[in-house]
């Protein structure tokens, strides 16, 4: 048997374990790399520039353990930018995971970095079952929908609802998501019909769905998957909004070599097929 | 025939044609009831918990009494099933007296990071749910080895586009197209990724959501003139 003969039936465990060290190594002996920030990253920036100090922002976490290592470091940057801005914040889930992740997140940065008042300067609504029910429900009314918070205490009772009725309160709408409902349901039925500006970060599979919104204006930007919460990470350390950064950044070496390893097999495993199919051809 | 079919056939015209007509007379009591239906669908939405978790233990006791394949399986999910409701909910009841100013608790399974429903999520789920989704990367290579070729036209042009959007996306990648000169800068990769996602992918995305939104408003219409009655389980 000839080489391009064994090639084309390399044991797949050959293929798992370059995969394996592709990802293990680069993390354990991390290498930096120069990150370019995409148009679609820096629509996300102008967009939160655009919103005056103390603005009145709707985050909504939409992922959960699987994919938490791609869209929390984006969740991370823009809590930070947020909250380094005076913006409020309200949180809502349209996943129950969502609930777990803002709560981590929102206790590393609101409390930890930030020590901010809960009720004041944040408040988590909890997540709701329903889908894009759910959005188009606080769309008429944030009490109605989530008549208590995570704390069980009525919305009416903290500083930071006075006045806010529904989303046409919102200044800002920021979809954390990860798949369905997330990114284009808030596009659909809060954004788009309501005239709220709104951007997002999800995973990398996501951007080609959400794409048509953010060419149509309908979403301002996209950070798309590890590699948009890099750049997205790149560009507050290049504007002077973050010092260090973060686990984007980190993880960009371990996928980096993943991509090209990938590559190199569909590359390898294609040459192959050629020449097997010219000597079968030919014989 | 009244309960089975007519019944519910007037309730999904009453609550389709009114929703419909909401979003055009925002007025009450017209307006108000298309919120309402919302916060309807809420409700019963959260009523499908109780109708999975049956289903869950029909399905995998079943496995268990039948001693299908893979029966063992079976035990640990309904073990994990009921530690994890028993956990959540007992500690939800038993909070007792609610403080001052409080008229609901949401539970500690949610609130405190030291109750085990919290300990379960993040130290059993949490890492469970990271390694199914983990092992994708080994299947996705896997899987792109063996069937991403270049047999046709399509083919060719579907594996040169997908091999662009995964070196653009990364910097190693972008590594490769950087010593062009910016007259032909439009040729480096992470530009050409740019395209590939702004103008066919984008496209092609519209093309499907236009056929979707088409399907939905035809499906929407026959259920609401009564056309389409699969749901009440007929033909």
């Amino acid at each position: 048997m000839n080489i391009f003969a064994r090639l084309n039936e390399l044991d797949r465990r050959w293929i798992f374990l370059m995969i394996g060290l592709s990802v293990a190594l680069p993390l354990m002996f991390p290498f930096s790399q120069p990150v370019k920030v995409s148009p679609h990253v820096q629509s996300v920036y102008d967009a939160l520039e655009e919103l005056p100090d103390g603005s009145l922002v709707l985050v909504s976490f939409e992922y959960g353990p699987s994919t938490m290592p791609e869209v929390r470091p984006m969740a991370k940057s823009l809590l930070n930018y947020l909250f380094a801005h005076n913006h409020k914040i309200i949180v809502t889930c349209l996943w129950p995971d969502g609930l777990f992740m803002s709560r981590e997140i929102l206790g590393e940065i609101a409390v930890d970095k930030y020590n901010l008042e809960y009720g004041a300067d944040y408040i988590n609504l909890g997540y709701k079952p329903g889908n894009e029910v759910v959005i188009n429900a606080i769309a008429s009314s944030f009490s109605v929908t989530f008549p208590v918070d995570t704390r069980g205490r009525t919305l009416a009772s903290y500083p930071i609802m006075e006045g806010i009725e529904n989303l046409t309160n919102i200044d800002m709408i920021f979809s954390l998501s990860a798949g369905f409902p997330g990114t284009v349901e808030w596009v659909q039925y809060a954004a788009d019909p309501l005239g709220i500006p709104m951007s997002t970060g999800c995973t990398a599979v996501q951007v080609t769905e959400v794409v048509p919104y953010v060419e149509s204006g309908q979403c301002r930007g996209i950070l798309g998957g590890l590699s948009g919460a890099a750049e997205f990470e790149q560009l507050m350390v290049d504007m002077g909004e973050a010092e260090e950064l973060g686990a984007a950044n980190s993880g960009m070496a371990a996928q980096g070599v993943a991509h090209m390893v990938i590559v190199l097999f569909i590359v390898v495993g294609n040459l192959a097929f050629y020449v097997e199919r010219r000597r079968q051809r030919k014989y | 025939m009244l309960l089975k079919r007519w019944i519910p056939l007037f309730i999904l015209i009453f609550v389709g044609v009114m929703t419909l007509i909401s979003w055009f007379v925002p007025h009450d009591p017209i307006g108000g009831l298309g919120d309402n239906f919302s916060q309807f669908f809420d409700i019963i939405a959260s009523f499908a918990i109780i109708l999975g978790a049956a289903n869950l233990i029909k399905l995998q006791g079943s496995k268990i009494f039948r001693r299908k394949r893979n029966w063992q399986y079976s035990i640990v999910t309904i073990v994990g099933f009921i530690i994890t409701a028993v956990v959540g909910i007992n500690w939800h009841i038993t909070m007792g007296v609610l403080p001052e100013g409080f008229n609901y608790i949401a539970g500690p399974h949610v609130n405190q990071a030291t109750s085990p429903f919290y300990w379960i999520w993040w130290y059993i789920f949490t890492p469970l749910s990271a390694t199914m989704y983990a092992l994708l990367a080994f299947y996705v290579a896997s899987a792109s080895y063996r069937a991403f070729r270049a047999r046709n036209l399509e083919a060719t042009i579907l594996l040169l586009a997908g091999i662009v959007v995964m070196l653009g996306r990364v910097p190693l990648g972008q590594m490769l197209t950087n010593w062009m000169p910016d007259a032909i800068g439009f040729l480096r990769i992470e530009r050409v990724a740019d395209w590939i996602y702004t103008y066919p992918n984008a496209a092609g995305q519209r093309a499907i959501m236009i056929g979707i939104a088409l399907g939905v408003v035809s499906t929407s219409l026959r259920l609401i003139l009564g056309i389409e009655k699969s749901f009440l389980g007929e033909e």
